[in-house]
């Protein structure tokens, strides 16, 4: 198993087809897929990157859109550490739902819960439906980090995720977030396990999906 | 009792709204009484030719037949049993030696099979068949038991079913009842529904990689039906009092492609009405409780059938909602390869879409090894490795008949039954 200090766990939200499970593919096997099934449930990845000197592995669930899954998804937000949600800015009704989806994490997540705001398919300028400055406007009103993305041209997808990992990661230098708390998405590493003197083996292969 | 004789797809007139189906529960000892019965997904003696449970003498397999009416019925139907083995608990788990056990039970199953059935299903049987005149309801069950046996037989022979006839056999074993092109062509005029935007983002997405569904159904096609549903939807909330919503929900897309795939437009268009409305109508609601039900159930199976691979899911943090969801859904459909998907669903439309519940846990058992050897045994299971449907039903059959009365009852009541659905999908989701 590869060696990594802490494993933080990630969910990803927003309307159905605004490219979620696209930036997850991008940013664990580095490709695009335009033909995909639409996401049922959830669906999992899992990477490790690099913050400063540390190797973190994400482990990231990915879920469907539609309101009908919603009450699955609401229980997904309990020991998340960071959370992606994601708009479409060719398509305006995906950045009005924003504040809907941000109730819910807010209402479902822990306190301390990362959130990076995406506006996703900026390759598509010429379909720009919502600007980036609203994006940012949104992001700065509700205390969230902003981002552009592509996942069809890989743009500043590794720094969503990796941007929204280092966050975590001072939070927890600060010692806002408790790593020995479960409910904080953050388990200590492998490597890290042992000095904590936690139960035998690796916290990690203990309990966690992916 | 004596109706005019009648070919039997015009005898199939027992389409029930959800509401009379509730009715017919609370009403079920005075219908006995009055000798009458009413078409089930599962009869009684097609029950017992599956050996499928650890009590043979008093279990509701549907809400449609009464238990009591189950009880005269399966006492009746000995001969199916024959040869089949029908002891309880003889299996435990599928480790070892068990297997063993497994293998004889298909045998055994195999060999009753032809001995009540034809070998092989050739057009001119069906057509038959289909032409046959039924004087009685006692007439056409027997029939219909036939047909089951037949599609039983075919799949566990590993023989392909002629795709022409698949379509009228879906159509029968179904229960659509009309096909109705006026209807169907205003639906279709009405243009875009509410959902339409929704729609067309998802049918892009269906089976995306399947290229040859995707030579077959033109999304064009696939759209229309959908958006006809939400229409045909629409109008009926309009005319019938009901607390049920039926109306576009991401997963219905799935169900529609095999019907796309098998029948012509309008057809298939009726074929997934019938499915929603009358097989699976907990599972299409908004808030999917009948599939929430579902995967609570299919957890409870997986413990009572494979106690040392369940818990070891649950020490990894592996509930079937984290990866049975779109399996169960979609009826198994989100699982290639489509052909043999088609034939699970010769299958589950035979004996009842509960089923599916048992061949997703048939599905996992049959990766038990791969699985209890993973350090992180979501990768062997999403997605799920392509469908066998052959084996899965092997499997399955087998399976059916450790399961406890109460709650294979469930099983068989979670897709129809909202009163389950609810204890069991609120369960799921308030967790």
């Amino acid at each position: 198993m590869a060696s990594y200090a802490y494993l933080f766990k990630y969910i990803i939200i927003g309307d159905t087809g605004v490219g979620k499970s696209c930036l997850l593919l991008q940013f664990t096997d580095n490709r695009f897929q335009p033909a995909h099934d639409l996401t049922i449930g959830v669906e999992f990845g899992a990477r490790i990157v690099n913050v400063g000197n540390k190797r973190i592995k994400l482990q990231i669930w990915d879920t469907a859109g539609q309101e009908s899954f919603r009450s699955i998804t609401r229980s997904y937000y309990r020991g998340a550490a960071g959370a992606l949600l994601v708009y479409d800015i060719t398509r305006r009704e995906t950045f009005d739902h924003l504040a809907t989806w941000l109730e819910d994490a807010r209402k479902y997540s822990n306190a301390n819960i990362t959130i990076m705001l995406i506006g996703n398919k900026c390759d598509l300028e010429n379909k720009r439906a919502v600007s980036r400055e609203e994006g940012e406007a949104f992001a700065r009103e509700n205390g969230l980090f902003f981002i552009e993305t592509s996942a069809k041209t890989a743009a500043n997808v590794e720094e969503a995720f990796v941007n929204t990992a280092a966050d975590i990661h001072d939070k927890i230098q600060v010692g806002v977030l408790d790593v020995t708390n479960e409910s904080s998405g953050i388990k200590l590493g492998p490597t890290q396990a042992g000095m904590a003197s936690l139960s035998s083996g690796s916290v990690d292969s203990r309990r966690g999906c992916c | 009792m004596f109706a005019r004789p009648q070919p039997l797809f015009h005898k199939l007139r027992h389409h029930l709204s959800l509401d009379q189906l509730r009715e017919r529960q609370r009403t079920k000892d005075s219908a006995v009484k009055e000798g009458r019965t009413h078409p089930s997904p599962l009869t009684p003696s097609d029950q017992s030719i599956l050996g499928s449970t650890s009590s043979r003498d008093s279990i509701t397999h549907s809400p449609l037949s009464s238990s009591s009416t189950l009880r005269t019925c399966v006492g009746t139907s000995g001969e199916d049993n024959a040869g089949i083995g029908n002891k309880d608990g003889e299996v435990t788990s599928y480790a070892g030696s068990q297997l063993t056990a497994h293998t004889l039970f298909i045998d055994a199953l195999l060999a009753n099979l032809c001995a009540h059935t034809p070998t092989s299903f050739r057009p001119n049987d069906l057509q038959a068949v289909v032409a046959t005149s039924h004087r009685t309801e006692y007439q056409r069950q027997q029939t219909l038991q036939l047909v089951r046996r037949c599609v039983l037989h075919q799949l566990l022979t590993t023989q392909y079913l002629d795709d022409t006839l698949r379509g009228t056999l879906w159509k029968l074993l179904l229960y659509v009842e009309s096909v109705t092109a006026s209807d169907y062509i205003r639906w279709v005029q009405n243009g875009p529904s509410s959902l339409w935007q929704k729609i067309k983002c998802d049918v892009t997405r269906t089976l995306a990689t399947d290229d040859e569904f995707l030579t077959r159904v033109q999304e064009a096609q696939l759209t229309r039906v959908l958006n006809a549903f939400v229409w045909k939807s629409d109008e009926q909330s309009k005319t019938v009092d009901s607390d049920l919503v039926f109306t576009y929900v991401q997963g219905m897309n799935v169900l529609a492609a095999p019907f796309l795939y098998t029948l012509g437009e309008l057809e298939a268009f009726y074929a997934l009405n019938t499915l929603l409305h009358r097989h699976c109508p907990t599972y299409v609601q908004p808030t999917l409780v009948g599939v929430h039900a579902g995967l609570c159930l299919l957890d409870a199976c997986l413990k009572v059938l494979d106690y040392p691979l369940y818990q070891y899911l649950r020490r990894m943090g592996l509930r079937a909602e984290l990866y049975a969801f779109p399996s169960v859904l979609t009826l198994s459909a989100c699982t290639p390869p489509l052909r043999q998907v088609i034939q699970l669903w010769d299958f589950l439309f035979a004996y009842g879409v509960h089923l599916n519940l048992l061949c997703v846990v048939a599905q996992i058992i049959s990766l038990r090894d791969e699985i209890m050897s993973s350090p992180r045994p979501i990768n062997v299971l999403r997605p799920f490795p392509p469908l066998d449907a052959c084996a899965t039903v092997k499997l399955t059959l087998s399976l059916l008949r450790q399961l406890p009365r109460s709650l294979y009852d469930n099983v068989v009541r979670h897709t129809i039954d909202f009163e389950v659905a609810h204890t069991f999908g609120h369960k799921a989701t308030s967790r």
